[in-house]
């Protein structure tokens, strides 16, 4: 063959006489040969029901995202492997959090076990975490008690009580509702996170609605004037193989950008009319 | 047309080497070019050269259009497959009006290698074709063949012709006809590697004992994507005319292209969820060790 060798692999599928393109030609095609396709939000998810009616798999499973990150600041410095909760809109199960509240003043403690805490108490509880007598999902502590926390560091690690994570505060209400609710994610593997987001028997908009919520929150952490943290974005349900899906319309970025471009247009065209006037006068 | 006078300096010979090649030649050519690598021989082709043995050629040009040397070759602009293009070393002096030049029996017999044709590496030809051919292109384009392809396949069984005027001329006709609709379909090469994947593969359709089922061209698409890797819209699928409904073999039949068609045999056995080599492995420990112990006890 004339070709060179580093074309073959350059190209994504083996050289022949008319090179393959990424899309197929024919109606049958073998699909290794050509470019994973990647497809919009909410043909996906119709995918991912209608592969349900076919596989005769049950329809309550749960919808999973795989979400490839890209780490990366500017001069060899990265994104450090963060973990956080966020609300999602709608509801997929009925699971409740455990919720620990550390709180000394006897009312605080009354409001927090009426609004559903799991555990609540104060110091001796700190004896009884650190021998793994007891373990709750999220920690939850008003300010007045945290110098007292402080051995619970080591052990709390990432749930221990801070205001950046809203689990310190005076509103216990508040609190614990959000925590009873919320639904964690981590990244593992410094690139990957993978999360439940939504039941397969939920409409698509919620299930959109649900997708949209998870990756505003993980692109907060990230200045946007880098290349975003989002690179890949695979769904699956649990039965199924994961789908590529098109990132156009779910990050936060772009619009942000475009309502700037907006803003800055409308601007000048406020001040155009005002200039014209002044030399007219 | 053979300028007398350029022989002094620039005296070249061009030796045709014969390989067998049927090149559509005046027979004179090929007569000569048989005799082979004989420095003495004259080249033959030119009426005018057969007396004498200066060819009047300039050195840099190897004009192939010369009709004295490519009359056999009519349109190919390669100067022949295995031409060997030497030159004199020593010049040979000019000769009076009318009279040979004498060679020296030793100075001028030293030549100095120009051009090898065998070491070239071999170029394609222009060829219009007459009929349709998989792998090449359509009737009334005009293609790049190899040489070998070429004149071994297409000329000899008259798939194609000479791109000359007056044969395009006859397929301009053509061409407009083939825009309009009235193409032969061909299968795209893509569509032959399909083919020849499918006619290789077995498909294995897993369906559930809970449920009860039917098996439609959608399902089976389905599993042709999931288990093979192949996509099949249901519109290309054929189905045996009785519903299936239990597990057994059956087959199914894919048309590519809308043009051919093949039958895939097809399993439908029991759904088990993918299992690793590792645990078929266990599997197969556990069931011999099974055997031995019953053929221990027996």
């Amino acid at each position: 063959a004339k070709r060179p060798r580093q074309e073959k692999v350059k190209e994504k599928a083996p050289p022949r006489r008319r090179p393959l393109m990424a899309m197929p030609v024919d109606d049958v095609y073998l699909t290794w040969l050509y470019k994973r396709p990647s497809y919009e939000l909410e043909q996906a998810v119709g995918m991912l029901k209608r592969f349900q009616e076919l596989d005769f798999t049950h329809p309550k499973q749960f919808v999973y995202i795989n979400v490839f990150l890209d780490m990366a600041l500017q001069k060899k410095k990265k994104v450090d492997p963060f973990s956080s909760s966020v609300t999602l809109p709608h509801r997929f199960t009925d699971e409740v959090n455990k919720v620990l509240v550390f709180t000394e003043n006897q009312q605080e403690a009354e409001i927090a076990r009426e609004h559903g805490a799991a555990i609540v108490g104060g110091l001796e509880l700190i004896k009884w975490i650190l021998e793994d007598e007891i373990q709750a999902d999220f920690y939850v502590a008003v300010p007045a008690i945290i110098p007292k926390l402080i051995p619970l560091r080591n052990k709390l690690k990432r749930k221990y009580p801070s205001s950046r994570r809203n689990s310190l505060g005076s509103d216990i209400p508040k609190m614990l509702q959000f925590f009873r609710e919320c639904h964690e994610y981590t990244v593992e593997d410094e690139d990957i996170i993978k999360t439940r987001i939504a039941r397969l028997d939920m409409p698509a908009e919620h299930i959109i609605a649900n997708l949209k919520t998870v990756i505003h929150d993980i692109c907060t952490f990230k200045p946007s004037n880098f290349d975003p943290i989002v690179r890949r974005l695979v769904i699956r349900s649990s039965t199924s193989e994961g789908l590529l899906l098109n990132l156009d319309g779910i990050l936060p970025q772009v619009e942000t950008v475009e309502e700037k471009e907006e803003e800055n247009a409308v601007d000048e065209d406020e001040q155009k009319p005002a200039n014209q006037e002044s030399v007219s006068t | 047309m053979l300028a007398p006078g350029a022989a002094g300096r620039a005296l070249r010979r061009v030796l045709g080497l014969s390989r067998g090649l049927l090149s559509p030649g005046a027979p004179g050519m090929a007569a000569g070019r048989a005799l082979g690598l004989s420095r003495g021989l004259l080249s033959p082709g030119a009426p005018g050269m057969a007396a004498g043995r200066a060819l009047g050629l300039s050195r840099g040009l190897l004009s192939p259009g010369a009709p004295g040397m490519a009359a056999g070759r009519a349109l190919s602009l390669s100067p022949g497959l295995g031409s060997v293009v030497v030159e004199r070393v020593w010049p040979v002096p000019l000769a009076r009006l009318g009279a040979a030049p004498r060679l020296h029996p030793r100075r001028h017999r030293v030549f100095r290698l120009l051009r090898d044709g065998k070491h070239l590496p071999r170029s394609r030809m222009e060829l219009l074709l007459t009929r349709s051919v998989q792998g090449v292109g359509r009737r009334g384009a005009v293609v790049s063949v190899g040489q070998r392809l070429g004149r071994n396949r297409l000329l000899p069984q008259g798939l194609a012709v000479y791109p000359t005027p007056e044969n395009l001329r006859i397929f301009q006709d053509q061409d407009k006809l083939a825009q309009e609709g009235k193409l032969e379909e061909l299968q795209t090469p893509s569509g032959q590697k399909t083919l020849e994947f499918l006619r290789r593969c077995r498909l294995q359709v897993g369906m559930k004992n809970n449920v009860s089922w039917e098996l439609s061209p959608d399902i089976v698409a389905r599993h042709f994507l999931k288990n093979l890797g192949v996509f099949v819209p249901p519109h290309a699928l054929r189905l045996p005319p009785e519903p299936i409904r239990r597990w057994g073999h059956f087959w199914c039949d894919v048309t590519v292209n809308g043009l051919d068609t093949v039958r895939v045999p097809m399993d439908v056995v029991q759904f088990l969820r993918p299992k690793t080599k590792r645990f078929w492995h266990w599997r197969e420990q556990q069931r011999q060790q099974l055997e031995r112990s019953r053929e221990q006890l027996l």
